[in-house]
C-alpha cells in the first residue's frame, strides 16, 4: 500500500516550532512519500493535496485538530477514493505544547500514526430519515428568535421554555443601550407574532427530561407542570388575582406583556392547595379557566434537531459578603432595578426614602478571582444606561464606579458623553465594602461605601442611599442539566462551547444540535438574536435535507471468537446490539461507534472498524521504537 | 486533657491580664497547659527590620521545639507567624534547608511533620462549655471581634467566638465587621486613620445592641481602648467566658468591683 | 532519564482541553505523548497495558461523570480501570504508575497541572527507587 503524508506549515504556527525539514528526512527514510505546504487548508492547499493523490494510497495528514480540518481532508479523501485516512494534531499536540522534546513529540506523532494506518477502516456512510421537526430549549430572545426564524419553513418547532412565561430576561427590561428606546417595542411585537404562528407549539413551565435518538432523528420527553389555567380559555383579564386573598397573590401574570396571556397559580401559596376550600378565583372567571384539577403532563416528542437556547442569570451578587446584598436595604442589583423601572415600582432608599444620591457599582464580582474571573462586556453599556435614567427620573446624584467602561457600538462613547453633560460622575476603582456602619458619624442612616479612586491617590468614602450592583453573566440554572442529557461539554464556566468559536458559533460538536444566545457566552440583546436565528438557519439547512448521512457498520464481530457471554449487549449505552438466531445483531440506526462493547468484549471478538485494537497496539509498539 | 501551649511574649508585660484569664480559665475546665519548654519570640513585627529571615527563623525555632499533633496559641500574632513560618517550610525547599542549618547549631533537629498551629478561638469552641456555665448566670448582651490575623492570610473559624460565649450563657449580637483591622501597629505613625477605624468598630457593636466586645488579641484590645472611646467594656474574650463561670474577676485580670 | 507519560485523551473533553490549553503554548514534560481515543471507554485494557509496559505512566483522561458523549461510557472506563488498577497491585506493580482524571473540555489548566503533578510523582519515584 502507497502511504503519502502531508505536513502542514501552518502559516508557520507549526513550521516555525517544529523542524519539518529534518521531519521530512526522518520521515521519508521509512519509505513514505512526504508532502509539505504552507497552508494545506486552504483552496490552493487542497488544491495541492488533490493533486497529489492516487485512488487506493493511504493518507496521512499531520496538521491542526481534526477537530478543526478533520472534516475538510476527509470529505476529501472520500472523493479521491483513499484506502486509508488518518490525521494527528501536530500543532496541538506537538507543536503548540512545548518547545523542549517538540521534534520528538511530533515524530513520535507521525510514526505511531503511519504505522497503525493499515489497520484504520473507514466506516460505511448510509442515509438516515431526518425528522422534519425542531425542537428549542428556552424561550428567552434567543430561542425565540430561532423559533420565528424556524417557522417560517412550514415545519412544526417546539418551543420549551421552563417559566410560565416567555420572554426571559429581556421582557423586564426597561430601556435599552445605547439608545434609550423602549425595550418592549422591541420585544413584545416578536412575543406576539409567535403566538401567531401555527406551527409553533409552546411548552411553557417545562422541562426536557430525556433525550434519545440519534441526529436527525432524536426522541424527547418533556414534563409540563400544571399552570392551573386554562391559556385556551382565558383571556388575561387579571379578574382572579383581585379577589385572590392571599398576599402576595397566589396567581401571578408577572411580566408587561404575558405570553401565554394566563396567569398562573402558585399552588405552594394558594389556599386551595393548602386545603382550606378557598376558590374565589375560580367563581370570578367568567371564562371558567380555573383548572384546580390538573397535573403534571409528559410529552413526547420525535425532532430532528435542537437549539439550545438557555441563557444566562446575573452572578448571584449575595456570595459577596462585603457588598451586603439580600442584607442591607438599599442594595439593589441592576436586575431588580430593571425590573421596578419597568413595572413602575418605586425605589426605596437605605432609609425606606426615595433615594438623593445614588452609587452604580460595575463589575460586581467581575474580574476578580474569587468570583467571575472574566469581564461580561455587556454590563458596563447596562448600567450607564440605568444610571442616566436614575438622573432623569430620580432626579439623584449619580456616582458610577468602574474597572474600565467597556462601551460597544459606536453610539456609546456618545452615551457616556451625555451621561457626563447630565452629571453623573465616574470615578475609577473597585469598591471595597458596602456597610451599613458609617465610617464618618454624620453619615449615620446612609449606607457607607468605600472604594479606592486610582485616578486620585487614596481610599476614599461616599455616602449613599441606594447602590445598585451591575454583576456579570453567568450560565442558567439548569444548563448543566441540558448539557448532560445532550452530552455537551461546557467549558469551565458552565457555558456551551461551539464547535469551533470563530467559524462555527452557533455549532456544536453534536450533530444535529445547535446553541444561541447566552448560553454559549455573555451576549446582548442583538447578538441573542443574530445567534437565535443563525442556529435557526443552520437547524433548516440540515433539517431540509432529504436525509442524513452517518457513519454506521463500525463493528465487526467475529463468530469464531464469541463465546456468547453477551457483555456487549448489557453494556451497549444506546440498545443497539441485541441477540438473533444467526448471533450478534447490531441495529445500524442506533449504533454510534462508541467502542464500549469492544472494550467490554473478553475474548476480543469485536472489532470497531474506524478505530480497531491493533491500530492502537501498532502505534504504542512504533512509540517504544521512536527516540 | 493535656495540650501543649505557647505563649508568647505579650504573656509577660502587654497582656498579663490575658494570660491569667487563660491559666484560670484553663484549670478550672480541667485542661493542663504545657508550656513549650524553652520558646522563645514569635518574630512578632519589630523583627521585621532586622537582617532578613531573623524573624522567620525564631519562628521556626519554636517550630522544632514543638513535639506532638497541635500547638495552642493565644496571641493572633504568634499566630500569624508561626503559620506563615510553617508554610514556608512546606513549600519552600531552600528555606527549609537554611533554618535547617541553622538549628543545627544549637543541636536542634527540624522533623518533617510540625504540629498543627491551634489558635485559642477554636480550641475553646470545641470544648463543650455548656456544662461549665455557672448556674443562674445572665450574659448581657456582647458583640465579638476577631481582627486581622485570625482572617488573613491564614483564615481560622470565624464563628469560634460565637460559638464558645453562646454555650456559655451570653446572647452574641451580629456584626459584619469583626475581621477589619482595628489599625494595628498605626499608633506608631501617628495616622489619623486608627481613629476612624476603631471608633467605627465599636459604633456598630453599640448600634447593634451590645454591651460589651469580646475581642482575642492585645493589640486590637489597646487600640480598641485607646481610640475607639468605647462607652462600654472592651474584653478579652476569656475573661467573658470565665465570668460565666463563675470565676472570680481578680483572677481573670479584671479589676474587683466587676 | 525523564519519565515518559502515554496520555489516552478522550476525543470530546479531553483532547479538547489539550487544545485549550494548547493555545496559551504552555510547556509540558517533554516525555509526555498524546494520543486520542474515542472514548475512554473503548479502551481496551490489553492496549494500556501495553502502554503500561512502555512508559513509566500512563493517563487516561475522559468526560466527568454526567457528560460522556455516549452516555456512560467514562463510567464503564472507570471500572475498567479501577479493576486493573487492583490487578497491577495483586501483580506487585505499582498502581500509581495509572493515573484516571475526568475533565471538560474547558479545563485545559487543569490537564496541564496534573500532567505536571503526575510528572513530578513519577520522577520522584524514580529517584526513590
Amino acid at each position: 500500500m502507497r502511504t503519502k503524508v502531508f505536513l502542514c506549515e501552518c502559516g508557520g504556527n507549526i513550521s516555525e516550532n517544529l523542524d519539518l525539514k529534518a521531519l521530512k528526512k526522518a520521515l521519508a527514510s521509512s519509505g513514505v512519500e512526504v508532502l509539505r505546504h504552507p497552508f494545506l487548508c486552504s483552496p490552493e492547499g487542497q488544491a495541492f493535496f488533490e493533486a497529489r493523490i492516487l485512488p487506493g494510497e493511504a493518507v496521512l495528514v499531520g496538521a491542526c485538530s481534526p477537530h478543526l480540518h478533520g472534516p475538510t481532508f476527509k470529505t476529501l479523501s472520500k472523493k479521491l477514493r483513499v484506502r486509508a485516512f488518518h490525521m494527528v494534531a501536530l500543532r496541538e499536540e506537538a507543536a503548540w505544547i512545548g518547545k523542549e522534546g517538540a521534534y520528538q513529540r511530533a515524530l513520535r506523532l507521525l510514526k505511531g500514526a503511519l504505522s497503525a494506518l493499515p489497520y484504520y477502516q473507514a466506516p460505511d456512510l448510509k442515509e438516515f430519515p431526518i425528522t422534519k421537526a425542531l425542537l428549542i430549549i428556552g424561550g428567552g430572545i434567543a430561542g425565540l428568535s430561532a423559533a420565528l426564524k424556524a417557522s417560517e419553513k412550514e415545519l412544526p418547532v417546539y418551543l420549551v421554555e421552563r417559566e410560565a412565561f416567555l420572554g426571559g430576561k429581556a421582557v423586564f427590561l426597561d430601556r435599552l443601550y445605547p439608545r434609550l428606546e423602549c425595550a418592549s417595542c422591541l420585544v413584545s411585537p416578536r412575543l406576539s407574532a409567535l403566538s401567531h404562528q401555527k406551527n409553533i407549539r409552546l411548552y411553557t413551565l417545562s422541562r426536557v427530561l430525556q433525550v434519545g435518538g440519534r441526529p436527525g432523528a432524536y426522541e424527547v420527553t418533556l414534563e409540563e407542570r400544571p399552570r392551573y389555567v386554562d391559556p385556551e380559555r382565558c383571556h388575561g383579564c387579571g379578574e382572579c388575582l383581585r379577589v385572590c386573598p392571599v398576599n402576595p397573590p397566589a396567581l401571578t401574570m408577572d411580566p408587561p406583556h404575558p405570553v401565554p396571556r394566563a396567569p398562573v397559580i402558585h399552588a405552594a401559596r394558594c389556599l386551595h392547595f393548602k386545603g382550606e376550600g378557598c376558590s374565589r378565583c375560580k367563581e370570578v372567571c367568567s371564562r371558567k379557566a380555573i383548572r384546580f384539577e390538573e397535573n403534571p403532563r409528559l410529552h413526547r416528542l420525535k425532532v430532528g434537531g435542537i437549539i439550545v437556547a438557555t441563557g444566562f442569570k446575573p452572578y448571584p451578587v449575595e456570595k459577596i459578603p462585603y457588598y451586603g446584598y439580600k442584607r442591607l436595604p438599599g442594595v439593589i442589583t441592576l436586575w431588580d432595578l430593571e425590573k421596578a423601572f419597568c413595572q413602575k415600582e418605586a425605589l426605596r432608599g437605605f432609609d425606606g426614602g426615595p433615594p438623593r444620591k445614588v452609587a452604580v457599582v460595575h463589575c460586581a464580582g467581575s474580574r476578580d478571582r474569587r468570583h467571575l474571573s472574566y469581564c461580561s462586556e455587556i454590563c458596563c453599556g447596562l448600567a450607564l444606561k440605568a444610571g442616566i435614567l436614575l438622573r432623569e427620573r430620580l432626579s439623584a446624584e449619580v456616582y458610577h464606579f468602574y474597572l474600565d467602561l467597556r462601551l460597544k457600538s459606536p453610539e456609546g462613547e456618545a452615551l457616556l458623553r451625555r451621561a457626563k453633560e447630565e452629571g453623573l460622575r465616574f470615578i475609577r476603582g473597585q469598591v471595597a465594602e458596602i456597610s451599613e456602619v458609617p465610617l464618618r458619624p454624620e453619615d449615620e442612616g446612609r449606607l457607607t461605601l468605600l472604594a479606592e479612586n486610582t485616578l486620585q491617590p487614596g481610599q476614599k468614602v461616599w455616602a449613599v442611599d441606594l447602590v445598585v450592583l451591575v454583576p456579570g453573566f453567568v450560565p442558567e440554572g439548569g444548563s448543566e442539566e441540558v448539557a448532560s442529557l445532550l452530552g455537551l461539554c461546557p467549558d469551565r464556566f458552565g457555558f456551551f462551547s461551539p464547535r469551533e468559536e470563530k467559524t462555527a458559533p452557533v455549532e456544536t460538536l453534536r450533530k444535529g444540535i445547535w446553541i444561541a444566545g447566552a448560553a454559549s457566552g455573555p451576549k446582548d440583546l442583538s447578538e441573542s438574536v443574530l445567534s437565535g436565528e443563525a442556529a435557526a438557519l443552520e437547524a433548516l439547512l440540515f433539517l431540509e435535507k432529504s436525509a442524513f448521512l452517518a457513519d454506521t457498520e463500525w463493528v465487526d464481530w467475529e463468530e469464531e471468537r464469541c463465546g456468547r457471554c453477551w457483555l456487549c449487549v448489557e453494556v451497549c449505552p444506546f440498545k443497539a446490539l441485541r441477540v438473533s438466531p444467526k448471533g450478534l445483531k447490531v441495529e445500524e440506526a442506533l449504533c454510534c461507534g462508541c467502542g464500549l462493547c469492544a472494550s467490554a468484549c473478553p475474548s476480543g471478538a469485536l472489532r470497531i472498524k474506524p478505530f480497531p485494537r491493533q491500530a492502537y497496539l501498532q502505534t504504542l509498539e512504533a512509540l517504544a521504537n521512536a527516540p | 486533657m493535656k495540650i501543649l501551649y505557647y505563649p508568647g511574649c505579650s504573656s509577660e508585660h502587654l497582656a498579663r491580664d490575658l494570660y491569667l484569664s487563660i491559666e484560670t480559665l484553663a484549670s478550672s475546665l480541667g485542661v493542663e497547659l504545657e508550656v513549650l519548654s524553652d520558646w522563645n519570640c514569635c518574630g512578632a513585627r519589630e523583627i521585621e527590620e532586622a537582617p532578613e529571615g531573623v524573624g522567620l527563623f525564631l519562628a521556626a525555632r519554636n517550630l522544632a521545639l514543638a513535639q506532638g499533633e497541635e500547638l495552642l496559641v493565644a496571641c493572633s500574632l504568634c499566630f500569624h507567624n508561626l503559620k506563615r513560618a510553617q508554610d514556608l517550610l512546606r513549600k519552600e525547599a531552600g528555606f527549609r534547608a537554611r533554618i535547617a542549618e541553622l538549628l543545627k547549631e544549637e543541636g536542634l533537629e527540624l522533623s518533617l511533620k510540625t504540629p498543627q498551629i491551634l489558635p485559642l478561638t477554636e480550641f475553646l469552641a470545641r470544648l463543650d462549655l455548656s456544662k461549665f456555665r455557672s448556674a443562674g448566670f445572665r450574659g448581657l448582651p456582647v458583640a465579638v471581634y476577631y481582627g486581622c490575623f485570625l482572617s488573613r492570610p491564614c483564615p481560622t473559624d470565624l464563628e469560634a467566638l460565637e460559638k464558645a460565649l453562646s454555650a456559655v450563657g451570653y446572647p452574641v449580637v451580629p456584626t459584619t465587621l469583626k475581621s477589619h483591622c482595628c489599625g494595628g501597629h498605626l499608633p506608631r505613625t501617628d495616622s489619623p486613620v486608627i481613629k476612624n477605624l476603631c471608633q467605627r468598630l465599636i459604633f456598630e457593636a453599640h448600634q447593634k445592641g451590645a454591651t460589651g466586645l469580646a475581642v482575642a488579641c492585645p493589640v486590637c484590645k489597646l487600640n480598641l481602648e485607646i481610640y475607639g472611646g468605647p462607652s462600654f467594656p472592651v474584653r478579652y474574650f476569656t475573661q467573658y467566658l470565665g465570668l460565666a463561670l463563675g470565676l472570680s474577676p481578680s483572677w481573670l485580670g479584671l479589676p474587683e468591683e466587676e | 532519564m525523564p519519565p515518559k507519560i502515554i496520555g489516552f485523551l478522550c476525543e470530546w473533553c479531553a483532547a479538547r482541553a489539550l487544545e485549550n490549553l494548547a493555545f496559551h503554548r504552555p510547556e509540558l514534560p517533554p516525555g509526555f505523548q498524546p494520543l486520542r481515543i474515542n472514548c475512554t471507554g473503548s479502551l481496551e485494557l490489553e492496549v494500556v497495558t501495553k502502554a503500561l509496559a512502555q512508559a513509566e505512566g500512563v493517563l487516561v483522561a475522559g468526560c466527568p461523570s454526567g457528560e460522556c458523549h455516549f452516555k456512560e461510557g467514562n463510567l464503564r472506563a472507570g471500572l475498567h480501570l479501577e479493576a486493573l488498577r487492583r490487578v497491577l497491585s495483586a501483580l506487585g506493580e505499582d498502581p500509581r504508575r495509572l493515573k484516571v482524571l475526568w475533565l471538560s473540555a474547558g479545563e485545559g489548566e487543569r490537564l496541564g497541572e496534573e500532567i505536571w503533578k503526575f510528572y513530578r510523582e513519577l520522577s520522584h519515584e524514580d529517584r526513590g527507587s
